[in-house]
Formats: C-alpha cells, sequence, structure tokens
C-alpha cells in the first residue's frame, strides 16, 4: 500500500509537471534552489562585499570545502556554523552544485 | 487484485489533485492562481518567490504603496538612518518578478467560494491563499492608550510616521529629560528590538543630551539578550538606562497622554518622552476571518504553514503562533520560503521539501557594536523547534562586535533585496 500511495503521488506529480511544461521560462525547482533561498536572506544577490562575504561568484568545490570547514568550528561565524550543521553532505553539495550553475549561467554572454 | 489497486491509484491520483487545486486547474486550461494578503516582509518574501517559479499567477493585497523596515527602524531613532532608507517600493514585486500588486486591503475572506474581497468591492478568486497580516497593536490593553494616544505617546512598533514621530519627540526633548519605554509582554515583534531601542537612544542622548535617562517599564521579569544588553548598557551608557521588571512595578495599568505619564500598581512615572509599546495580536484579517485561535495568534502546519483552523488558507510572520521562532523579519522570510515551496508543490506538483527554517537577528548596542543569533529550526510532532542556537558572547573585544555591526549592514541591504526584489 505504502508503494502505491508513493507511486500515485510520482504519477501525480507527473501530470502536474507535465501540465506546466509548457513554460519553458519556469525555474527549476530542485533540492539546491531550496536551500539557496537562505543564502539568498544574508548574500548579496548582486555578489557585492557589504559585511557578509559574497558567493554568487564561488565554485562548487569551494562552496563544499568551506562549509564543511564551518561545520566543524563555530569561531570564524557563528551563523555560519549554525548553517553548516544544519545541512547534510548531500544537502551541502546539492546547493553548491546550485549556486556554481547560476553563476555560470550568468557569466555567460 | 489488479482492479483494486488500479481503482486505488486512479482514485489517489484524481484525489491529489482534486485536493490541492480547482478543477480549471487540474485541467490545465489556466495557470493556478494564488493570493497574498499582505506586502511587508513575510508576504512580500513569498510573493517574490511565487512570482520567480513562473508556474502561478500571483497577486499580492497591500493597502501602502511601500514598506518602511522596522528593523533598522531603531537607528532612525537615533539619528544614524534616514526614513527614505528604510523605505521600499512595491512595484518592483510587479516589474521584476511578475507579481500583480493590487494597492487595497483585504476586509473579508469566503474559504468556500475561494474569494478574497476587498475594501474598494473587488472580489478576488484564488486556488491558494496565503495571509501575512503582521501584528494588531491591542488598543485598550493598557487604559487610556488609544490611536489617539499614540499620537502623543508613540509606539513606533509599526514602521512609518510613527517612527517619525518618536524621532521629532527625541530631537526636541530637552537634555535631562526621561525617556519612558513600555515594554510589552510576550508574544511580540522581535522580542530583543525594545532594548536595543533603549540602547541606540542612549547613544544618540550620550552625543546631544548627556544628562538625559531612559527608563524601561517592563512587563516582563526577563527578556531576550539580557546579558548581552545589561553588559553593554554598562559600558557603553553607565547611569543611564534604567530596567525595571514586572515584580518590582507590577502590572502597567494606564497612561495619561496628557500628562506624559504611565500609571502602574504601585507608582506613576512622568516622562518627556514616552514610548508605549502594547500588547500585540495577530493582524486584524486573520482574526477576522477564523485564522486565530483564542491566543490570538495562529495555529500552523510547521511545514507548510497551512493553517490548522482554515486548511487551504497559508499564513506565515508574526501573525502564528512559531513555536521555538522568535517574531523577526528573518523568521517571516525563512517561513515565507517553506510555505513558497509548499504552494508550488500543492499547485504545480513541484517536489516537496522539510522546510528549512533558520533565523538570524542582527541587533545594535551602538553602532560600531552589534550582536546576532543564528538559530536553525525543525519542524516536530507539528510543532516548530530549535536544533541549534549560537550567539555572540559577553566579554568579546571590540573587534568582533564592530565587525557583527558590519555584517548588520550587509545583511540589511541584501535582505531587503531579497524580500523587496532588488531596485527597482
Ligand atoms: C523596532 C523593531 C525592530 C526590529 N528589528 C528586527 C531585526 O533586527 N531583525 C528582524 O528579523 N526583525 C526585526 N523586527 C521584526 C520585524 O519587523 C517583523 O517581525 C516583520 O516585519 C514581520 O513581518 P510580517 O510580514 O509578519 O509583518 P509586516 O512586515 O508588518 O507586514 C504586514 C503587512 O500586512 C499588511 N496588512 C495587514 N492587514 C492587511 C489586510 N487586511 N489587507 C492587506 N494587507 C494587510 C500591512 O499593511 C503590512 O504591510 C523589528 C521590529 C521592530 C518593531
Amino acid at each position: 500500500m505504502a508503494n502505491i500511495v508513493s507511486l500515485a503521488t510520482k504519477i501525480a506529480a507527473g501530470t502536474m509537471l507535465l501540465l506546466f511544461s509548457g513554460n519553458s521560462a519556469a525555474e527549476d525547482i530542485n533540492e539546491g534552489s531550496r536551500i539557496a533561498a537562505t543564502c539568498a536572506s544574508c548574500h548579496d544577490p548582486f555578489g557585492r562585499e557589504l559585511g557578509i562575504p559574497p558567493i554568487v561568484t564561488l565554485d562548487e568545490q569551494t562552496i563544499v570545502k568551506r562549509m564543511l570547514a564551518y561545520r566543524t568550528s563555530e569561531g570564524p561565524s557563528h551563523v555560519m556554523h549554525a548553517i553548516a550543521l544544519s545541512l547534510s553532505d548531500d544537502e551541502v553539495a546539492a546547493v553548491a552544485r546550485h549556486l556554481a550553475a547560476k553563476a555560470n549561467a550568468g557569466r555567460k554572454p | 487484485m489488479t482492479d483494486w489497486t488500479r481503482r486505488q491509484v486512479g482514485g489517489l491520483i484524481a484525489g491529489t489533485l482534486l485536493a490541492a487545486t480547482a478543477p480549471h486547474v487540474a485541467r490545465g486550461i489556466v495557470r493556478p492562481k494564488v493570493v497574498v494578503i499582505g506586502g511587508g516582509i513575510g508576504g512580500a518574501t513569498l510573493a517574490r518567490y511565487l512570482g520567480d517559479m513562473k508556474t502561478m499567477d500571483v497577486s499580492l493585497v497591500e493597502p501602502n504603496a511601500t514598506h518602511v523596515t522596522c528593523f533598522f527602524s531603531n537607528l532612525h531613532l537615533a539619528g544614524l538612518r534616514s526614513l527614505a532608507s528604510l523605505t521600499f517600493d512595491l512595484r518592483t514585486l510587479a516589474n521584476r518578478h511578475g507579481v500583480s500588486v493590487i494597492r487595497d486591503a483585504a476586509v473579508a475572506l469566503d474559504p468556500a467560494a475561494r474569494v478574497v474581497e476587498l475594501g474598494g468591492g473587488a472580489k478576488l478568486p484564488y486556488d491558494r491563499l496565503a495571509v501575512a497580516p503582521g501584528i494588531t497593536l491591542e488598543f485598550g490593553a493598557i487604559g487610556g492608550y488609544d490611536e489617539a494616544a499614540a499620537e502623543r505617546m508613540p509606539h513606533a512598533w509599526i514602521a512609518g510616521p510613527q517612527s517619525v514621530l518618536l524621532r521629532r519627540q527625541l530631537e526636541s526633548m530637552e537634555d535631562g529629560g526621561l525617556f519612558v519605554i513600555v515594554a510589552p509582554p510576550n508574544p511580540f515583534r522581535c522580542p530583543p528590538a525594545p532594548y536595543e531601542r533603549a540602547s541606540l537612544v542612549a547613544y544618540y542622548f550620550k552625543q546631544f543630551k548627556p544628562r538625559s535617562k531612559i527608563l524601561i517599564l517592563d512587563a516582563k521579569d526577563k527578556f531576550s539578550g539580557q546579558e548581552l544588553f545589561q553588559d553593554a548598557w554598562s559600558r557603553h551608557y553607565p547611569g543611564m538606562i534604567e530596567w525595571l521588571p514586572a515584580q518590582f512595578i507590577g502590572k502597567i495599568k494606564a497612561v495619561d497622554p496628557a500628562a506624559f505619564s504611565v500609571v502602574t500598581e504601585g507608582q506613576t512615572f512622568k516622562a518627556a518622552v514616552a514610548n508605549v509599546i502594547p500588547p500585540q495580536k495577530a493582524g486584524l484579517i486573520a482574526q477576522k476571518a477564523g485564522l486565530a485561535d483564542a491566543t490570538g495568534w495562529c495555529p500552523v502546519d510547521p511545514a507548510t504553514f497551512d493553517s490548522t483552523l482554515q486548511p487551504g488558507i497559508h499564513v506565515v510572520g508574526d501573525a502564528i503562533i512559531g513555536g521555538d521562532m522568535p517574531k523577526s523579519a528573518f523568521s517571516a522570510n525563512s517561513q515565507a520560503k517553506a510555505c513558497a515551496f509548499a504552494i508550488a508543490a500543492a499547485l504545480t506538483g513541484s517536489p516537496r521539501f522539510p522546510p528549512h527554517l533558520f533565523n538570524s537577528c542582527y541587533t545594535f548596542l551602538a553602532p560600531d557594536d552589534a550582536f546576532t543569533n543564528a538559530i536553525t529550526f525543525a519542524a516536530e510532532d507539528g510543532k516548530i523547534k530549535t536544533k541549534e542556537m549560537f550567539i555572540n558572547k559577553v566579554g568579546e573585544s571590540a573587534e568582533v562586535r564592530r565587525k557583527v555591526a558590519h555584517q548588520a549592514i550587509g545583511w540589511y541591504s541584501a535582505f531587503t533585496a531579497d524580500v523587496f526584489g532588488g531596485a527597482s
């Protein structure tokens, strides 16, 4: 029964996605974009350094490395320490991938 | 067996679609309609994030053309920030994020017909409704404190003309005057803000009216960030700020606006300038629409911010019973994002996530001395619970605090761009 429910949900979700896929400009909603929404509460969207380090220009590896470092110590930033502790390795990877992809898209002419 | 399975699955799909959407939406004829009531921090964030998804028609109902942020308005009281620098034009949400901004107030909700009635008489149909009306000030809870009294003894707890009025009074106050702050009982908008206000006004007095004093008459016996504040008051403003808790003064009974006095159980305090912050409840429309319970606040599902009293209507921001989440702009913004993803999942079938709820409030003790907390939350047993909490500590170096004050400026700029959608 549990399987049927989850299958049904998947089919339902698939149907809904098809219904709205006509709009190609629609934003892709995924794990990465969900977490990146939290980053946007503090980090400047235009990548300016105004007291809080910008993140929109960072590459994927750098983001992952820094997040894992923040997780180990309260020292450099207790705000980032809290955030890093709240994310699993998979979530860190997802948000890094998302931010880096957006940065790349932004750099294209 | 096969037959049963197929029927069951079919029923579930239809059920999922119908529960989530109106029939015309399920048939894919038109894009789902979402109406958001209230263009403050929670409502603007929600409308912006839903608008950016580009899969829904999003309308934002707000009577004001602009929003003046409460956060940083204590800097205005200290003469450190103009009101214009705290003011955001809601048209940016229309110009850049595809939101229809409707300048009107919602006066009634009809959940059965899925229609919002506006003050101007228009009726707005919706597939999903979200309400972010902020707070109502409970005029009358303190005897004599009504809207007219607030013109003499401003609350300045909804930023705008009230903040300008209080600033003017502080400016024209003579050196040696007493500034009284009446601090409200829990729960209320922004727990550290009355004490941040005392700190920043003390900073102003120290420079321009050094013989003046500040008296906080509190409805509580302790307050948020108390150690950090009391440490800062003795370092920056020795002898200037006195805090009297409820156990000393008893109930705050009444005010006399003509005499600028505040009457408690045992005593009458006469002020040169009085800032009376009354008790609060969820925004009026939430109460009128049956979204608030006996506490005056709105219970919600902590994962989707769907009302538990009126399912299908979401509530975010100060108006909710937020469990461990404080009533802050940061919380409202965080809740609005979780709510946006939940609404998208219900209406467009995008993936469902557990909410990523976070709060980090910057609080000024002086222009170059600030602290911030950082709290992560999770939805557990129908409530929002604290997972981890960190905060600056008493005894940190001036350099550390200067850095936090600098970060606060950067936070304000990034945060308001996130909420209101950047420069217009
Ligand atoms: C002095 C002070 C300092 C603060 N400092 C901080 C801080 O440093 N950090 C922080 O995170 N938070 C801070 N806050 C708290 C923060 O301002 C609030 O928590 C935040 O504004 C809540 O957002 P909201 O969307 O719930 O309400 P609001 O931002 O108040 O928005 C509610 C909106 O709904 C509209 N509305 C109401 N009824 C209707 C209706 N019927 N129809 C249409 N529209 C309607 C109102 O006009 C208003 O625009 C501070 C608050 C104060 C007072």
